[in-house]
């Protein structure tokens, strides 16, 4: 790799993780550990609401639960789950989650 | 008497013909129900599209752009057959191409088996990112599209899936395939042999078979950051039989994402992409018209970095929806080289009927002693604003500039869809 190119993605690189550090990569408070005080040791339960704000957002834009009816979010939910290599619990959360909200 | 009993006598009628209609009417809702009632097979069309305007190094067109519809047969809890075609204008005519077809069997909460021709899990991109309505810029990152570098679609057996580890999370994805097919083409006696690498390599053409796989950490909590590492290897990519049996090839990748929504600080949110790709090819050896042997090595490069930044906690509803993105991206290959005695590998000019580039990989001629770039070497800035419609289409400008020997600048209006 040239030089020059390898030093230009190198210097962009590190301007956006500085950037992302600087800005963003605290955790939210409606999913932080932290909220649970001396009881952090604790896993969190996220609820589907949260993950599919997580995940989905993690490609695309997260979806409007009203662009499909129960069933097909049932064949999506499989779909993303091989695709992004969710787990089982997670793809259940969030398929419930854009049943109940559509 | 008679008159005083009648209405006593049409209410007790009235009273006893209720459960009569209410279980009438209750059986009908039940029937109309259960005809609603979804079976175990459940289809659905999906898929994308885009079309647009476009000014190439001053040469201007529309594009009527691909229809990618993609086909999810779930059957029953375990079952899915996914299936993408491509459509698409070219040359004179609509090229029709499958871009994938599997099926996948859930084995557990946290594996997945799928076998058929599925996307090369090699990076992010070209699995996850590459749909119209998903790439944030109108164009792929060079080396990334249909000019790539490393393996894009298999036909092989593949274990996927995803697990938490404590707080934070992984995927990962082990698959075996027919691999990338290396062809020598000899036109004539005349031209020297082109040489080029396909991934469409669906009647495998020897006996060895690539093993890959990728692996994605996700050590925060709220999965704003994931980094994969992806690896190919395939012992022989020549045709059976042949002096090109064993020529190896080995890829790998390193990919990143990083997304925080809903930043107060800059009230919006960033998304940070990058990838880098790398191919590696046995040195191997064609006999040129006057006898004399040429060397061909490869090790080829791409990469790209994104940033984009859109201010969704705007109170603007026009400012929330607009997206800036700024996208660098390069791809290099192994300089050409002159064709020589057997064992020489002479950096210089490239020789007529240089290798050309396809599928799974890059093929370029060259030796390693001079960092002269070929033909195809490439650098990209680009940079665009999008307007998100909804939440799966958007209106998208952009302007790109791709450095070769002179800068080539290109506009873009592209409108992208997915449904």
């Amino acid at each position: 790799m040239k030089r020059t190119n390898l030093f230009k993605l190198t210097l962009i690189l590190v301007v956006a993780i500085t950037t992302f550090i600087a800005f963003g990569c605290g955790t939210s408070k409606e999913t932080s550990g932290d909220d649970l005080g001396d009881l952090g040791s604790f896993k969190v339960e996220k609820s589907g609401a949260v993950l599919w704000g997580e995940n989905c957002a993690r490609c695309h834009n997260a979806p409007d639960p009203t662009a499909f009816s129960d069933t097909q979010w049932e064949a999506i939910g499989t779909h993303m789950r091989v695709r992004a290599g969710l787990t089982a619990e997670e793809t259940n959360k969030i398929v419930t989650f854009l049943q109940q909200s559509n | 008497m008679m008159g005083k009993k009648l209405p006593l006598l049409i209410f007790a009628l009235l009273l006893s013909a209720g459960p009569l209609v209410a279980q009438t009417y209750n059986d009908e809702t039940k029937e109309e129900l259960e005809s609603l009632k979804p079976g175990t097979t459940n289809f659905l069309m999906r898929g994308y599209s885009h079309a647009g305007f476009e000014i190439i190094d001053g040469n201007s067109s529309f594009v009527s752009g691909t229809f990618a519809p993609i086909f999810l047969w779930k059957q029953g809890d375990r079952i899915l057959f996914e299936s993408e075609l491509e459509i698409e204008f070219e040359g004179d005519g609509v090229q029709f191409a499958l871009e994938y077809a599997n099926i996948s069997y859930i084995l557990n909460d946290y594996l997945v088996f799928r076998f058929g021709n599925f996307l090369t899990p090699f990076g992010a991109f070209n699995e996850r990112l590459h749909p119209a309505w998903i790439n944030k810029l109108p164009t792929a990152p060079l080396g990334m599209g249909h000019d790539p570098v490393g393996p894009t679609r298999e036909f092989g057996a593949e274990l996927r899936g995803g697990a938490p580890l404590g707080n934070t999370k992984i995927n990962y994805s082990l698959y075996v395939s027919n691999g990338p097919l290396l062809e020598v083409h000899a036109e004539d006696s005349l031209e020297p042999p082109t040489t080029s690498i396909n991934g469409l390599n669906f009647d495998d053409n020897n006996d060895d078979k690539a093993i890959g796989g990728r692996i994605g950490f996700l050590p925060f909590n709220n999965s704003a950051l994931e980094i994969g590492v992806s690896t190919q290897y395939t012992a022989g990519i020549g045709d059976r039989n042949t002096e090109y049996n064993d020529i190896a090839s080995f890829g790998y990748a390193v990919d990143l994402s990083l997304v925080k929504n809903s930043i107060a600080a800059i009230k919006g949110n960033l998304d940070l992409k990058a990838q880098w790709n790398r191919v590696e090819v046995d040195e191997f050896h064609i006999e040129l018209p006057d006898g004399d042997e040429q060397a061909i090595n490869q090790e080829n490069d791409a990469y790209y970095v994104q940033l984009a930044y859109r201010p969704a906690l705007s109170k603007s509803n026009f400012l929330s929806n607009i997206e800036l993105i700024g996208r660098y991206s390069g791809i290099d290959l192994t300089e050409p080289a002159e064709h020589a005695d057997e064992g020489d590998i002479v950096p210089g000019v490239a020789p007529p009927g240089k290798a050309k580039l396809s599928g799974a990989g890059l093929s370029s001629l060259g030796g390693e002693e001079e960092e002269v770039h070929a033909e195809g070497d490439r650098t990209q800035w680009a940079f665009g604003i999008n307007y998100w419609i909804t939440w799966r289409s958007a209106l998208k400008f952009s302007y790109q500039v791709t450095d070769n020997e002179e800068s080539v600048p290109g506009f873009f209006i592209h409108y992208a869809l997915g449904f």
